[in-house]
């Protein structure tokens, strides 16, 4: 063994890890190499100062503490920890999804988009197949005819009020039209009496320069 | 009780079990936090952090065998965490030594040059000294040579926690050593009656 190889094994030897047959080879080497036996005295010495640092305590006294757990929660890590139990829930979950899944009803009607799942498959029924008893068909009929009368009713209400709305604005429009023809009356007649007025002023005026006339001529006969 | 047997009971809702593994394990993992970071009061932290994550990953630990290297692992991640996140302040006095290579550039750099060695007698206390040593050198060989020297792992399981291979872990054991050593000569340390004197 030469010194490069005892490098080697060095920290094997010095923590007795070197299996029996390195370890005669080794302490043959060390024998006869004052180097290599130098070193790994040296290397023990650094073990022994080592050595000098003890163990410290940390005075902690860590502890975890149990937090209480609702008794649910109790039951379920004792389910948990019954593994047939446990993977017994795992699969009757797993059929419960699937029984699901096997009645989805996926439609697409009108424009909407309608899922339904269900566990037991749901009954479907035909138009025009159901059947309702003859309380359920009075009550319906009833509500039915209340329903019709409403209507009617709130039809009636509506028209005659829009009727009302209808005479009032006409009654309104005459009304307007009446007074405009009044006036245009009113002042037909003035300038009626004005043109009168004027011509009978003017006759008059006519009849007084006769009269007037006249009176010249007779005192003039006279 | 076998720490197997704890994990299993604890595994079935017993959590009182895991209190008793925190009982066994909690000096051993809070001493290699501490030689690993150096500082009591984090290290206290992080060996709670430690048992937390323990706790919340245990269900998925297979091997039941393996739960002491699991929980080096775990602590080792925890110290690592914390050098990420505090961004804490490494003592930067050595050379990173070659390990594949160079056997010969392992120099030394004391902490501040002009500090003479006599100035680390001060600290009458060997702990201090001998953890100021492990802070100096680099961190990859720290931890073997604690997981190896106080907590007695093989090195194949050392090289299991840190998932690299077990040569390379036997290096870094070599390079640590001979990195202390050089050290304690520089600080005058290097005597036989070491733990007497100071």
């Amino acid at each position: 063994m030469n010194c490069e190889e005892s490098r080697n094994l060095i920290i094997d030897y010095l923590y007795q890890e070197l299996n029996p047959e390195d370890r005669v080879r080794f302490e043959k080497h060390l024998a006869s190499c004052s180097a290599c036996w130098s070193e790994l005295s040296e290397l023990k010495k650094v073990r022994a100062t080592l050595g000098q640092y003890p163990d410290e305590d940390p005075h902690l006294k860590l502890t975890f503490v149990t937090e209480k757990k609702p008794i649910w929660w109790k039951m379920g890590e004792k389910i948990r920890s019954y593994k047939v139990i446990h993977n017994l829930a795992w699969v009757a979950a797993g059929f419960l999804i699937l029984l699901s899944i096997a009645n989805l009803h996926i439609s697409l009607k009108d424009g909407n988009f309608n899922l339904q799942m269900s566990l037991l498959p749901s009954r479907s029924i035909a138009p025009g197949t159901a059947q309702l008893s003859s309380s359920e068909m009075e009550r319906l009929k009833s509500e039915n005819s209340a329903m019709l009368v409403n209507l009617l009713e709130d039809y009636a209400r509506r028209e005659k009020t829009e009727r009302a709305v209808l005479l009032s604005e006409l009654y309104r429009d005459f009304e307007t039209k009446r007074q405009e023809d009044l006036k245009l009356v009113s002042y037909a007649m003035e300038q009626v009496h004005v043109g009168a007025q004027q011509r009978f002023s003017e006759n008059e005026e006519a009849l007084n320069a006769l009269i007037r006339y006249v009176n010249f001529q007779s005192r003039q006969e006279r | 009780m076998e720490d197997e047997l704890l994990i299993e009971k604890f595994k079935q809702g017993d959590r009182q079990a895991f209190n008793t593994l925190i009982w066994r394990w909690e000096k051993p993992i809070y001493n290699f936090i501490l030689r690993y970071i150096g500082d009591s009061d984090q290290a206290k932290d992080l060996l709670q952090m430690t048992f937390i994550r323990a706790y919340k990953s245990l269900n998925k630990l297979n091997d039941h065998a393996k739960f002491s290297s699991w929980l080096y692992q775990i602590a080792l991640n925890q110290c690592k965490d914390h050098f990420k996140t505090r961004k804490v302040e490494r003592l930067d006095c050595l050379e990173i030594v070659d390990e594949e290579h160079d056997h010969h550039s392992k120099n030394i750099v004391p902490i501040d040059p002009s500090d003479p060695p006599e100035r680390y007698h001060h600290y009458h206390n060997t702990v201090h000294v001998l953890q100021k040593a492990l802070m100096l050198i680099p961190e990859e060989q720290r931890v073997v040579i604690i997981m190896k020297e106080y907590h007695g792992l093989k090195f194949q399981e050392i090289g299991e926690i840190l998932q690299v291979p077990i040569n390379t872990i036997k290096a870094r054991m070599y390079y640590g050593l001979s990195a202390l050593q050089k050290v304690f000569k520089q600080w005058g340390l290097d005597r036989e009656d070491f733990g007497y004197e100071l």
